[in-house]
């Protein structure tokens, strides 16, 4: 079972939506959060194994050559597979958030007055779809290792049975 | 909201230039993203003419079209923002 990570990253070279989304996360989740202004500082941080990662679309507004949405989310989907990228963007247009899921993001958020609430109930959803893969897999684990107990007792059972050291139990004939 | 009033006029003048810089230069691509960002800035500012103007240079922009009217949209957008950074600065003397 994979470990639960408690780190949001922000990603966006809008300063006041980056801070504002930050201030809405930390007090209304658990998570720790950090803001980049860049996908090129995101990847340097990426070892810091963050769990979500808010991801505006545009981020070469201030940075003129700096990497995109969609080629910052393909790196990370490439170096970090299990992070779940939440695309931010100011366009309403399906075609978009259609191409960012094929390029494996987990949601998309429209800019405007829901975001944040938005931003919100996808960080709520993502917990409780890793807590319901982690008892996925602890049920499926915890079942491998019953039917392993109960092929051993079963073979020890038929191994005492048929050395005689058992025949002689009441019910066992 | 004092913490995002200050940021917001700390960035909004520079983003205003970068414009101003773009449309002399008819860097479409670039007006389009700077005003794309403002306009992200200004929603949250509650600048709401200000916002349609920078839509509209948005959209003429990555689309190539009406790029003649492009010179009034930025003046107007210009004269809108700064207006709002002025009545901004005198909140923040309220607060």
């Amino acid at each position: 079972m994979s470990e639960f990570r408690k780190k949001i990253f922000i990603v966006d070279d809008d300063p006041v939506l980056a801070e504002m989304l930050k201030d809405h996360l930390t007090k209304m989740t658990n998570y720790e959060v950090s803001v980049y202004e860049n996908g090129e500082e995101c990847l340097e941080h990426i070892n810091e194994k963050p769990g979500i990662i808010f991801l505006d679309f545009y981020l070469n507004s201030i940075k003129k050559d700096a990497m995109d949405g969609l080629e910052v989310l393909q790196e990370i989907k490439k170096v970090d597979p299990e992070a779940d990228v939440v695309i931010l963007s100011g366009q309403d247009k399906i075609e978009v958030a259609v191409k960012t899921m094929q390029y494996g993001a987990f949601d998309y958020i429209v800019k405007g007055e829901s975001a944040f609430y938005r931003a919100e109930k996808v960080v709520f959803n993502i917990y409780r779809f890793k807590k319901m893969q982690g008892n996925a897999s602890m049920y499926k684990n915890l079942s491998i290792w019953l039917a392993i107990g109960f092929g051993v007792l079963a073979i020890l059972v038929l191994w005492l049975q048929l050395s005689g050291k058992i025949s002689d139990m009441p019910g066992w004939s | 909201m004092t913490k995002y009033i200050n940021m917001f006029l700390s960035g909004a003048p520079g983003i205003l230039s970068q414009i101003r810089e773009q449309l002399n230069a008819s860097d479409w691509k670039g007006l389009k993203t700077s005003s794309h960002s403002l306009k992200t800035q200004l929603k949250y500012m509650g600048v709401s003419s200000a916002v349609d103007l920078a839509f509209t240079i948005e959209q003429q922009c990555g689309d190539l079209k009406d790029l003649d009217q492009l010179p009034a949209l930025v003046g107007q957008l210009e004269e809108k923002t700064n207006l709002a950074i002025a009545e901004l600065k005198e909140e923040l003397t309220k607060l």
